[in-house]
């Protein structure tokens, strides 16, 4: 792919990345929201 | 008066008494408070300008109100051009993004942030993982108030953007670049030259609804980065000083109508809303 044609989707790239800033907060609340405690501490006690 | 005059009031007038009673009265209310609270004076408005620790909440308020719309036009302007130039399904997922932020009551995504960013949240749990040690103080600092009132007003930014952009004719670019301009260059001459009412409008909206911000600074921030409306507050519950709140109020005010009134003069108070 040349660089043209990379550059073409940089629109694309930065759009995509504000969206998922824009539902961020929701998508981490609500799995919270399903836990003991409002923190991630369920997640770090599964993953460590 | 004639019958059609006659009738052209009545059916006016419910609307009339709406802005008196919502608007006019509450108002001009705060208005003669600023004034008369204790004794008729001035001297609110002396204090505010001459006191420094009013002075920086004042340009505190400025200077965090305009990195917000610049923080929200940098973030909205990409995502706003592949909304409105898409037809398919990327363009759905985004305007649902959007929507879904938009319609998100502002104090829970704020509460969002103080978890996300907060000693247990999942900013921390990444540096645990990551074995970078102990994660920065991301809460109640400049840069949470920041982030969480960017975050807060950036739908309104989109939306304003994409109400301009979507009437921009995709032609246009085609025709640019059919007789030779780079798609950089056919950006920066015909797309972004007509895109600007809609970054007109973005940045007066964001700008002004950010001026008048409580709830996200007063969770997210620190009281060294006091906003006007939480000056306004503290006078109000705090130290019982009403004449002095409404005299505070008064020119946050008339910063927005200076602010609207320019707007109004340059581009059209009608074209606001796209």
């Amino acid at each position: 792919m040349g660089i043209g044609a990379m550059a073409r989707h940089i629109p694309l790239v930065l759009a995509s990345l504000v969206a998922i800033f824009l539902v961020a907060p929701m998508a981490v609340i609500v799995p919270m929201s399903f836990s003991k405690a409002i923190s991630a501490a369920w997640l770090l006690d599964r993953l460590l | 008066m004639s019958r059609d005059g006659l009738t052209a009031w009545l059916l006016g007038a419910p609307a009339v008494a709406c802005i008196i009673v919502l608007f006019i009265v509450p108002i001009g209310y705060v208005l003669l408070l600023s004034v008369t609270d204790p004794t008729v004076s001035l001297d609110h408005y002396r204090r505010f300008f001459t006191v420094p620790l009013y002075v920086n909440v004042m340009v505190n308020t400025f200077r965090t109100s305009l990195i917000v719309t610049v923080a929200c036009l940098a973030l909205g302007y990409p995502l706003a051009y592949v909304m409105a130039r898409r037809n398919d399904v990327v363009a759905v997922v985004f305007v649902a993004a959007v929507g879904l932020s938009f319609w998100t009551g502002f104090v829970v995504r704020t509460y969002a942030w103080l978890v996300i960013l907060g000693n247990k949240g999942p900013v921390a749990a990444t540096y645990a993982l990551a074995g970078w040690g102990a994660p920065p103080q991301l809460l109640f600092t400049s840069f949470s108030s920041t982030l969480g009132m960017t975050h807060v007003l950036l739908p309104y930014m989109v939306l304003a953007l994409y109400g301009v952009m979507r009437k921009i004719d995709p032609s246009y670019m085609r025709a640019a670049e059919s007789l030779g301009a780079r798609p950089f260059g056919a950006f920066r001459l015909v797309y972004l030259p007509l895109s600007l009412p809609g970054v007109v409008n973005g940045c007066v909206l964001v700008f002004t609804m950010c001026l008048g911000f409580y709830i996200t600074p007063i969770l997210l921030g620190t009281p060294k980065d006091m906003m006007i409306s939480q000056l306004i507050s503290q006078q109000i519950e705090d130290l019982l000083a009403w004449g002095f709140a409404s005299a505070i109020a008064v020119v946050l005010l008339a910063c927005t109508l200076i602010l609207l009134g320019l707007y109004n003069r340059f581009a059209g108070l009608d074209r606001l809303w796209g």
